[in-house]
């Protein structure tokens, strides 16, 4: 079975529509949602909407902290990140609010785990930006892969029976096997905010057959996503990191 | 992990074991055959009980990962690889014959002779560096010939894929390779450079063409450094009849600065090793 799996869509209506379509055209099978469909962009609406649906129709989602924030009133971010969250809380329906409150944290499937952040403490959105956050997570789990977002950029970790780790940055379109003699943590980039560099949405393809995973860089209209941030009063900082994907 | 011991006759993924062909520190290599596959079969499967070397498991992985892709007349085919799951193996395409250190009681062999062995093996690395991998274990029993004349690079547990993780480098500390063999730069933790196989076949050439390893054969680490600020003796020291050309090959390989070497095996090859029309 073929998994597409997304991250930190941010209201991204371009960038994840470009990257379903793409999903689609590749056979994928299923859905896998890792959190963050709101908060940065200027499709709020649209993005909870698509998730709703695409939930319904059998796709799994868990809750990411942008999705808290808008939906729970508790988090607190940086400036930017609060503008954003404060205006997408106004455009949501209360029903849309409550399917974002109710996501799960954490979900288990086979053998693998999807959560946004990490497996160790799901609820305080750690980071996992060296081996060591990556070693915590897979010490949490028993799971034999497990898939997360929120960093922006995507990654791989690996724990072998011995405990040793290891870090890789994936290249986009070439694959890599998941070996079995190993657990594995896969950061799967963001969709609707790439912080790599390059401006281009970023999900993952894995195949639960060969336990080939492939992460894809999907170009998409980028001047009006960052258009709708503007339109909509956003801080323009937003609209501008997506033309340079920072 | 290996749930159970390999013996002649038994069956994995469709591939019936044949004998035992050889016992290596790593690995056991087995002839196997499948019926849907013409060419005789090579079964490589790694040790993975209790009390072996932990980097045999993990110089496995690299192999599962980076064969499959490998292509062209330079390297054995693979036919099908195996997860440590149920049972980790890798199939492949038997190369007939011996490795070139089936040589090694003739040393030093004519120079004219290693010229064309040296420009193969130049063909058979530049090959496999444009696939994006690193050997990084060029010796005498990692090369092999076709009945065709084409250099085939064996062995490739310890190799670099600059596209995929490298758990040797993540996981180990010390390099792993063969002492004489180790381009300085590994021993200073670098694994992606593909010079380090044009000192490899550096060492090589000049073994094989003086009788003599240029750095000796020290496996502590304290010897194998020396290789960072000591000059080998030059070839022309040790037999005075070395061609002045060879000498130039060979010491430039040979660089402790890898920015110093050829830059890249097809130059090393289509610069200084074409050759001639006597060879």
């Amino acid at each position: 079975m073929l998994l597409a799996l997304f991250s930190d869509i941010h209201a991204n209506r371009q960038a994840f529509s470009a990257c379903l379509d793409f999903a689609k055209a590749h056979g994928a099978d299923r859905i896998i949602c890792v959190g963050d469909y709101v908060g940065y962009g200027g499709d709020p609406e649209w993005a909870v909407e698509t998730v709703m649906e695409l939930v319904g129709k059998g796709a799994l989602a868990v809750r990411g902290n942008h999705d808290h924030a808008v939906a729970v009133f508790s988090e607190t971010m940086n400036a930017e990140a609060q503008a954003a969250i404060e205006w997408t809380r106004g455009q949501l329906s209360a029903a849309q609010r409550r399917f974002l409150a109710e996501l799960p944290l954490v979900l288990e499937e086979d053998d693998r785990l999807y959560v946004h952040s990490e497996a160790s403490s799901p609820a305080k959105w750690r980071y996992v930006l060296s081996t060591a956050d990556a070693g915590r997570s897979l010490l949490a789990t028993d799971a034999h892969i497990t898939f997360a977002g929120h960093v922006h950029k995507p990654a791989l970790y690996s724990i072998s029976a011995t405990g040793k780790m290891t870090s890789f940055v994936p290249i986009s379109g070439v694959t890599v096997q998941l070996l079995s003699g190993r657990r594995w943590l896969t950061i799967l980039g963001s969709v609707g905010q790439p912080r790599d560099g390059d401006p281009a949405a970023s999900f993952a393809i894995y195949d639960t057959d060969s336990r080939e995973i492939t992460w894809c860089r999907v170009p998409y209209d980028v001047e009006t996503a960052a258009r709708r941030i503007r339109d909509n009063g956003l801080p323009t900082w937003l609209a501008d990191r997506l033309l340079v994907g920072r | 992990m290996s749930k159970f011991s390999i013996q002649p006759g038994a069956v994995i993924d469709g591939f019936t074991i044949g004998e035992c062909v050889h016992r290596g520190g790593m690995a056991t290599l087995w002839s196997a055959s499948r019926p849907d596959i013409a060419s005789p079969l090579l079964m490589k499967i790694p040790r993975v009980s209790e009390g072996e070397d932990p980097a045999a498991i993990v110089s496995f992985e690299m192999e599962q990962m980076i064969m499959p892709r490998l292509s062209g007349p330079h390297v054995p085919f693979c036919h099908a690889a195996g997860d440590f799951e149920r049972q980790a193996y890798v199939a492949i395409e038997l190369i007939p014959g011996k490795t070139l250190y089936g040589r090694i009681d003739d040393l030093p062999l004519p120079y004219e002779e290693m010229r064309l062995v040296a420009w193969k093996i130049a063909l058979a690395l530049a090959d496999l560096h444009r696939q994006n991998v690193i050997h990084h274990d060029i010796k005498p029993s990692s090369i092999m010939f076709r009945p065709s004349g084409e250099a085939v690079l064996i062995d490739f547990g310890l190799s670099h894929h600059n596209q995929l993780p490298d758990l040797l480098q993540e996981e180990f500390r010390v390099p792993y390779g063969t002492a004489p063999y180790m381009a300085p730069e590994r021993l200073l933790g670098v694994r992606d450079d593909p010079r380090s196989d044009l000192f490899s076949l550096g060492v090589l050439l000049h073994f094989f063409t003086t009788g003599v390893r240029p750095f000796g054969e020290s496996e502590t680490m304290r010897g194998m450094r020396r290789r960072l600020w000591r000059d080998p003796y030059p070839p022309r020291k040790l037999r005075a009849d070395y061609p002045p050309w060879l000498q130039e090959v060979v010491l430039r390989c040979l660089e402790v600065e890898p920015v110093w070497r050829y830059p890249t095996a097809s130059q090393l090859r289509s610069s200084s090793l074409i050759p001639t029309r006597s060879s």
